[in-house]
């Protein structure tokens, strides 16, 4: 793979596993699982970083504001204000990674 | 969308008695957050919710194409004056109602059909309603007594009442809905699996039949696409689908035949206006055909 080609992969694979930890989350909370603080925390550790190269900090900036007000409501059970966050959040690793596969 | 046993936490506050001064430290009740709409728009949501506002052409009263008013087993609940702030919020000026998969609908929903037509009374103009029915149980009276009243179109839950979209009952109650020109909505979201196939038969004998894919039929949404696209009687109602599932729609389908819709209170506007616009913006869908997803597609059944 050339240079870029293996960049855009590999942000791919990143957004890939935020992705699906959040979806994971989403279902967990929908279906009240015990288990649904454990895999918030899932999603939360992996927006915590820098991606490959940096190139999406914009949208971890993002994520991470959604998620923290996500959190907030969760705790006063303010259900359709964390729903909208976590969906959004959804939405927009969803659009940045059919963006990158369109580059 | 009605999910099996998906009732959010219950939120009665458990200092409901609490003097006055401890009133600032107990947690919000159902009502007063139910209230607080400004909650979808506002702190980490306010860049996303100016970015819709800036695609909504001035002058396009949103038409939301799926919204439930009344109670349902799982605990949710929308009242018609809860449905008019959140459509006032969010620049809505006419919404689709039918009811939840409510614990008094016993045998054929006439009790929530009721709450749905007296909301339509009550906020005349804001309205379209839909009635519900389960084709498992005795339907004519009810839906000859819809009809009559003047009820706008059919909802059908093949999840919540568990049947087949080719199921011999459901059928039949295509066909009078055909035959009373009546625009049937169906639930093609989530806990489903057949919609296509399923569906097809139907929809090639009745040509005439008019019908709202709800949820975009997501899990099959490419399939619908293909071949729904020879039957211009079929629309695609966009309600909590993903962007992702959206972006698919709207990269291959005419976008005259796709509309909005929240499914409100299982979705809400500012997070299902999201995924519609940015999936629509993704897929290079121009801004010509903004107001016909937003409004005009729905508007054309339902002036
Ligand atoms: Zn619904």
């Amino acid at each position: 793979m050339s240079g870029d080609r293996s960049m855009s992969a590999a942000r791919t694979a990143h957004l890939l596993g935020i992705s699906a930890n959040l979806n994971m989350a989403t279902i967990s909370l929908w279906g009240q699982s015990p288990r649904a603080a454990a895999i918030l925390g899932m999603f939360e550790a992996s927006i915590r970083w820098e991606g490959p190269g940096g190139h999406d900090e914009d949208l971890l900036v993002r994520l991470r504001d959604l998620f923290e007000e996500a959190k907030k409501y969760h705790a006063r059970e303010d259900f359709p204000a964390m729903m909208a966050r976590l969906r959004v959040a959804y939405d927009l690793v969803s659009i940045r990674i059919i963006e990158i596969s369109g580059e | 969308m009605e999910m099996i046993n998906a009732a959010p936490p219950s939120c009665q506050s458990v200092f409901g008695h609490a003097p006055s001064s401890l009133l600032t430290l107990r947690t919000m009740t159902e009502t007063e957050k139910q209230h607080d709409i400004s909650t979808l728009t506002n702190g980490a949501m306010s860049p996303i919710w100016q970015w819709i506002e800036e695609r909504i052409p001035k002058d396009t009263g949103v038409f939301d194409a799926h919204a439930h008013i009344g109670a349902d087993l799982d605990g949710r609940a929308m009242t018609a004056d809860g449905m008019r702030e959140r459509m006032n919020a969010a620049h809505v000026k006419k919404s689709i109602v039918f009811a939840l998969n409510d614990p008094n609908a016993l045998e054929d929903f006439s009790g929530p059909n009721d709450v749905v037509w007296r909301a339509r009374e009550e906020h005349p103009g804001f309205f379209v309603p839909f009635f519900r029915l389960n084709p498992h149980k005795d339907y004519d009276r009810e839906f000859e007594r819809c009809v009559e009243r003047g009820f706008s179109g059919l909802k059908l839950h093949p999840v919540s009442q568990k049947f087949e979209l080719d199921d011999e009952r459901a059928v039949r109650l295509f066909e009078m809905a055909a035959e009373a020109n009546l625009p049937v909505i169906i639930h093609a979201g989530f806990g489903m699996n057949r919609i296509v196939d399923a569906l097809l038969p139907t929809i090639e004998r009745n040509p005439e039949l008019r019908l709202i894919l709800g949820h975009a039929a997501f899990v099959e949404v490419l399939q619908a696409a293909r071949v729904f696209e020879s039957h211009p009687n079929i629309v695609f109602e966009t309600s909590v689908a993903r962007a992702a599932e959206l972006y698919e729609l709207f990269a291959t389908f005419d976008p005259s035949r796709i509309c909005f819709g929240s499914d409100i209170p299982y979705g809400d506007l500012p997070s299902t206006l999201y995924a519609t616009l940015v999936a629509a913006e993704a897929a290079g869908v121009g801004k010509e055909h903004i107001p016909a997803i937003l409004s005009e597609n729905m508007r054309r059944w339902f002036p």
